[in-house]
């Protein structure tokens, strides 16, 4: 199973480098957003000739900005801090073949919630054992930064591969 | 006892336009008022929207309000309805569409939306066509 940390700065544009990723798995996609918007996402993935289709939309972001019907081929929640119903939202659409999951991203989490390393850790091996069974894999952004100032040393530890956008773009 | 007569009216201090800036990131938050102090506005801040509506609630009356929007507390969309007519002009990092961002200026209160990063040269800019 992949799973994949992209480490960001902030104010990186690396949404180009999660559609490299998307490209490459085939997999539909379980997008978990707090900072673009479905429409966005669906607008700049078309562009980069990633079909529509392919997207399954957890939006956690919308909602707090207009009042709105759902994308298509997407569910807003509410509870923002609430890993649980993220849990279940993500899992949901796991089981309709939506098995590349996105999450972008935990630093947005954690500004809702005082999350620390041991909630987002449980939060992180429910999901990958259930992914695991369905053949899943995951991509998780976080702000670089974060990992220092939320001691996230275990979460970091669950997955397997890392990327880093800005130094793969300035070679780093 | 000796009273000068003033031989014209007395100028009235013309009173500084008033923007409230709403952040919950200090090192976001302290450039944007440095910059429109020297601008010449008073500047109040707020962590949150909620604390926001609190400050415009207990009589701050700002001429505009920057707001950030991915912001612990109450969903920045619930509060704006609370705040009146007073202008407000979205500050945010958080991406939409072309046809999202006409959504939310067209008709309320919301002036604009303005991604960041941004020049804060840019941001005085546009405070000053505003309400300057």
């Amino acid at each position: 199973m992949d799973k994949t940390l992209i480490l960001v700065k902030r104010y990186d544009d690396y949404l180009m480098r999660v559609f490299q990723i998307v490209k490459e798995h085939e997999k539909n996609v379980c997008y978990v957003t707090f900072n673009k918007t479905p429409e966005f996402i669906l607008e700049s993935a078309e562009k980069n000739q990633i079909p529509r289709e392919r997207f399954y939309f957890i939006d956690g972001i919308t909602a707090r900005i207009k009042s709105s019907s759902s994308t298509m081929n997407s569910v807003q929640i509410h509870e923002f801090d609430n890993l649980k119903t993220i849990d279940k939202n993500i899992k949901a659409a796991v089981s309709k073949g939506y098995t590349l999951v996105i999450f972008d991203s935990i630093s947005n989490v954690l500004i809702y919630h005082s999350l620390n390393d041991a909630s987002m850790t449980k939060f992180l091996d429910g999901l990958f054992e259930f992914l695991s069974i369905l053949k899943g894999d995951v991509v998780f952004v976080c702000n670089e930064n974060d990992i220092g100032n939320y001691s996230l040393d275990k979460t970091i530890s669950r997955f397997n591969a890392f990327i880093k956008p800005h130094a793969e773009l300035f070679g780093i | 006892m000796n009273m000068k007569k003033n031989s014209s009216p007395q100028k009235e201090k013309p009173q500084m336009k008033k923007i409230m800036v709403v952040d919950d990131e200090l090192d976001i938050l302290e450039p944007i008022k440095e910059t429109l102090e020297r601008g010449g506005y008073a500047v109040v801040t707020a962590s949150s929207a909620d604390d926001c509506l609190k400050k415009v609630q207990t009589g701050e009356k700002p001429d505009l309000i920057l707001m950030d929007i991915i912001m612990p507390g109450t969903p920045v969309r619930e509060i704006i309805p609370k705040l009146g007519n007073i202008k407000v002009v979205y500050l945010s990092a958080v991406r939409i569409s072309d046809g999202e961002r006409q959504e939310i200026v067209k008709g309320k209160n919301i002036l604009d939306f303005m991604l960041k990063p941004f020049e804060l040269s840019v941001l005085l800019k546009k405070v000053n066509s505003i309400v300057g």
